[in-house]
């Protein structure tokens, strides 16, 4: 496949033929990467060029020179005996749960049920060769850490989503370096449920590419008791709202079916 | 193997004696030393393969120390049996002998016990960054007698387990998260409300910075040249050098940006007659001299 010279695209994964000594610069979302082929080396520079998290660029120049790498873009080599001309980039999802943060709190009734619609990035899959050597993944951009849990003793280091999630599929962002996860929430428990943070298990579900859209399946999580527990149920293919879609990406994690995850959390007091 | 080689050697009429041991039995009781030294090795080194990840680096470490102790004196026991001691006369007499050694080593046996009791409390383990004293390191093992620590510029101290029964340790890496906090000096000038925004957004715009638990700004006081704010965020404890350091340069360059004055402290001086100016002189090139009131 070849990359058109100066013209937007509309996706940036793919396969790719590199020629010797040929550098590319592509410009994905806040990232930028400079992917650099020698005799028997792949180079990969890579440096998150902007602090928007919903920047939507995509593009690719194969004009650019060595002069021409951010001089604090951090530098990855890889060694081969004789490097392989194919480059594969794919997206695939984070490998943390990431956990979602309302702008307001709200309350869930119960035997009430919610649908959130929420948007996390992906990474920058690099591959070489025809099998598809696997180099290294590279974010599109740098989601924040956060901690997941009931204390600051025990509890799960996680991703905060930087752009909040939305009851309404229409009120997200359009941006192409994300990936859409459909949330149904059910209180089935007897007490009214207090939605602070919500953690999405992400690396129990694959990606999906519906036109120019990234999706996760749609997931369930179901609150029995009146803990902060939920169990995890995984909607089969690409959610409805997506449409026709196509598989690009497998999970990373395989979930057990009925699977009890911790879900929901408080706000911790900082202190 | 052994029991053709012990055949050949009872086969042999020994004539050297010593104590009335033959020559064969010490070679057996040899022999036996070895054998056990060397199945205690390889018992060490079959459980730093066979439960290199199941287990804790300190409980393979006590693991390790117990099977090849115990393999090894088995066979020492063996050995002396070899050589015909009695056991029975051996243990007759060990309580006088414990009785003397009691007395003699106390400090040890202070240690012994104390490394025990560091062993079963399990609040430092090996491989934990501790504070003891003025000593900060990484422990590298928590031995019969003492504690050994690697400092940061790859000294060992050696600490003994009794000084770290009775000492205030802090552990460094126990929990997963850890608190960075930064003293910040502002001009008395500045709006506290801009600083405040300022600071949340270079906590907001660190990676490595933790949502949760939020940033918090706290109020220290006026001092003499600065209002004084603690400005604390959370990171995971494996990456709290980068965290530190990236905050501070974060903080530093969003105060250059947006024109943050960090003050430098102010001396006013008062003379006697603060009224009248005080008499300035200039000097030029070092040959004429001016004077001005």
């Amino acid at each position: 496949m070849t990359i058109p010279i100066d013209q937007p695209l509309t996706v940036w994964w793919g396969e790719f033929e590199r020629q010797e000594s040929h550098i590319g610069r592509w410009q994905i979302g806040a990232s930028a990467l400079w992917l650099t082929r020698y005799p028997q080396e792949w180079r990969i520079a890579h440096y998150q060029s902007s602090n928007d998290p919903l920047a939507s660029t995509i593009s690719h120049d194969a004009t650019v020179s060595h002069h021409d790498i951010h001089a604090d873009a951090k530098v990855y080599r890889y060694s081969f005996k004789q490097a392989p001309t194919m480059l594969h980039l794919q997206p695939v999802l984070a490998d943390r749960p990431v956990v979602i943060k309302p702008r307001e709190p709200f309350q869930v009734q119960s035997g009430e049920e919610v649908t959130m619609y929420v948007m996390t990035p992906v990474w920058v899959r690099v591959g070489v060769g025809d099998s598809n050597n696997i180099l290294r993944d590279f974010p599109t951009f740098r989601p924040s850490d956060t901690w997941f849990g009931s204390s600051t003793i025990e509890g799960e280091l996680c991703y905060a989503s930087s752009t909040l999630g939305r009851l309404r599929l229409e009120d997200l962002p359009d941006t192409p370096n994300r990936a859409i996860t459909p949330i149904k929430i059910r209180n089935r428990s007897k007490t009214s449920l207090l939605l602070e943070r919500v953690k999405l298990p992400i690396q129990y579900l694959a990606l999906y590419r519906a036109n120019n859209d990234l999706w996760t399946q749609t997931i369930t999580l179901a609150r029995e008791q009146n803990t902060d527990n939920a169990t995890l149920q995984i909607r089969k293919g690409a959610p409805v709202e997506a449409g026709e879609a196509e598989r690009l990406a497998a999970p990373n994690l395989k979930a057990e079916s009925n699977l009890v995850v911790r879900a929901f959390s408080r706000l911790f007091s900082g202190a | 193997m052994i029991n053709s080689m012990q055949q050949w050697l009872d086969a042999i009429d020994f004539t050297n004696l010593v104590g009335g041991i033959s020559l064969a039995a010490f070679i057996r009781a040899a022999l036996l030393v070895i054998i056990g030294f060397v199945l205690a090795r390889l018992a060490r080194l079959a459980i730093m393969r066979g439960f290199g990840k199941a287990l804790t680096p300190q409980q393979r470490l006590l693991f390790r120390r117990l099977v090849s102790y115990t393999i090894f004196l088995l066979f020492l026991i063996s050995a002396l049996r070899e050589l015909g001691f009695n056991f029975g006369v051996l243990l007759g007499a060990a309580g006088i002998v414990t009785l003397a050694i009691g007395f003699a080593s106390q400090t040890s046996v202070s240690n012994l016990i104390s490394g025990l009791f560091l062993v079963m409390e399990r609040s430092v383990e090996v491989g934990d960054v501790i504070k003891i004293g003025g000593t900060t390191g990484e422990v590298l093992s928590i031995d019969l007698l003492s504690t050994k620590l690697r400092t940061f510029d790859n000294l060992l101290v050696r600490i003994p387990n009794e000084t770290m029964v009775k000492s205030e340790i802090t552990n460094f890496n126990r929990f997963p998260i850890r608190r960075v906090d930064t003293m910040i000096g502002v001009a008395y000038n500045e709006d506290l409300q801009r600083v405040k925004d300022t600071l949340l957004h270079v906590a907001e715009s660190n990676p490595l910075c933790l949502n949760d638990p939020s940033p918090q700004i706290i109020a220290q006081g006026f001092g003499e040249s600065s209002v004084d704010l603690q400005f604390s965020v959370w990171g995971t404890t494996e990456n709290y050098l980068d965290l530190r350091n990236s905050i501070q340069q974060g903080i530093k360059e969003a105060f250059s940006d947006g024109g943050i004055e960090i003050p430098f402290p102010y001396r006013n001086l008062y003379m006697d007659e603060s009224s009248s100016p005080l008499p300035v002189r200039i000097v030029d090139s070092g040959l004429h001299t001016n004077k001005i009131d």
